[in-house]
């Protein structure tokens, strides 16, 4: 079996105010297209409700670094009485939503993702050896860019957030 | 018949007014574009609830064949009239699980089968020699065409998360 070790653990966003869905759910779309992970959307829930509208994402995009190791990003999104606002932006009337979001980021490195290293306890010995003593410096460098990538993420949804927040 | 399975599925749920009928069409009509051999292969209907096993297929070379498995689930349908566009429309207010999947097939007309040595034949060819296409090719290709499906629905049912960046990868 492949190991999963987690390297970001709930990191969190919380906003109360007016934002857009739909851009927001692009910048997330878009920044994963960018940096080259998979599409993963576990599940996805609408429900309209008399107080608005609730929204909850799980997204699991991935990405393969080596033929060992691979990235997943675990993204929850959770949206609450999210409705339709018309606000005036430079003099001019747009749609917006306002609601409550909140979005939990976890990081997760996967190395064995094709389980080569299973089947025989010898292979497993051996990776365990080569994992903490031989390839120490190559797995703190994805641990690195699993923790540097969800940052990433994190902070341009935050940014996006943020633009509205003060408007 | 060899099915590598995706680990899928994908889970969309709806749930609020939204015109069936048209949805139905609407991805009948998509699957149809796109090639595929449309198949509803179940229909379970009790008085307010519905279920309906989609299993369209498509065969992309001699070798290899898509498939995609969708289950919708509506559940609590009610009839209502709402007023779009200055008219009176009827429209179905209901909560809607829609699960997708899809199974790139492999020797879907199975050359390789009946003779032990074919299969060792198959495998080696699986492993050794095709399984870098196949992932990167096929697989992918379909798991794309997958979300596709997925966008169209939720632009269908007017989701704020219909955008979809990955829309041209293939």
């Amino acid at each position: 079996m492949a190991e999963t070790k987690t390297v970001v653990d709930k990191l969190r966003i919380i906003y109360e105010g007016i934002f857009s869905m739909p851009e927001l759910y692009a910048i997330i779309d878009n920044w994963l297209r960018e940096k080259g992970y998979d599409k993963m959307e576990k599940k996805n829930i609408e429900k309209i409700t008399p107080e608005g509208k609730n929204i909850e994402l799980l997204l699991q995009p991935w990405k393969k670094i080596t033929d060992y190791a691979k990235i997943i990003l675990n993204i929850r999104l959770i949206a609450t009485g999210i409705t339709e606002v018309e606000v005036e932006r430079e003099g001019v009337k747009v749609k917006m939503n306002k609601g409550r979001v909140q979005v939990v980021f976890d990081g997760w490195l996967v190395t064995d993702w094709e389980n080569r290293w299973e089947g025989k306890p010898i292979f497993f010995f051996l990776r365990q050896i080569f994992d903490r003593y031989v390839f120490k410096p190559y797995t703190i460098g994805y641990e690195n860019a699993v923790a540097k990538d969800t940052a990433d993420l994190h902070g341009e949804i935050k940014g996006f957030l943020n633009l509205y927040r003060y408007k | 018949m060899d099915i590598a399975l995706k680990p899928l599925p994908l889970i969309l749920k709806y749930d609020g007014i939204f015109d069936l009928d048209s949805f139905y069409k609407k991805c009948v009509a998509w699957f149809e574009e796109q090639g595929y051999q449309f198949e509803e292969t179940a229909y379970k209907a009790k008085k307010d609830e519905e279920e309906i096993l989609w299993a369209p297929w498509k065969n992309i070379t001699d070798y290899i064949r898509f498939t995609i498995a969708v289950r919708l689930f509506i559940k609590d349908i009610e009839e209502v009239e709402v007023i779009k566009d200055g008219k009176k429309v009827k429209l179905t207010k209901a909560r809607l699980r829609i699960e997708m999947r899809c199974d790139p097939v492999k020797d879907y007309s199975g050359r390789f089968k009946g003779h032990p040595f074919l299969g060792k034949i198959k495998d080696f060819y699986e492993r050794f020699i095709f399984k870098k296409e196949f992932e990167t090719v096929w697989e992918d290709m379909l798991y794309y065409h997958l979300y596709k499906l997925q966008t169209l629905m939720k632009e269908y049912l007017d989701s704020d998360t219909k955008t979809n960046a990955f829309y041209n990868v293939w």
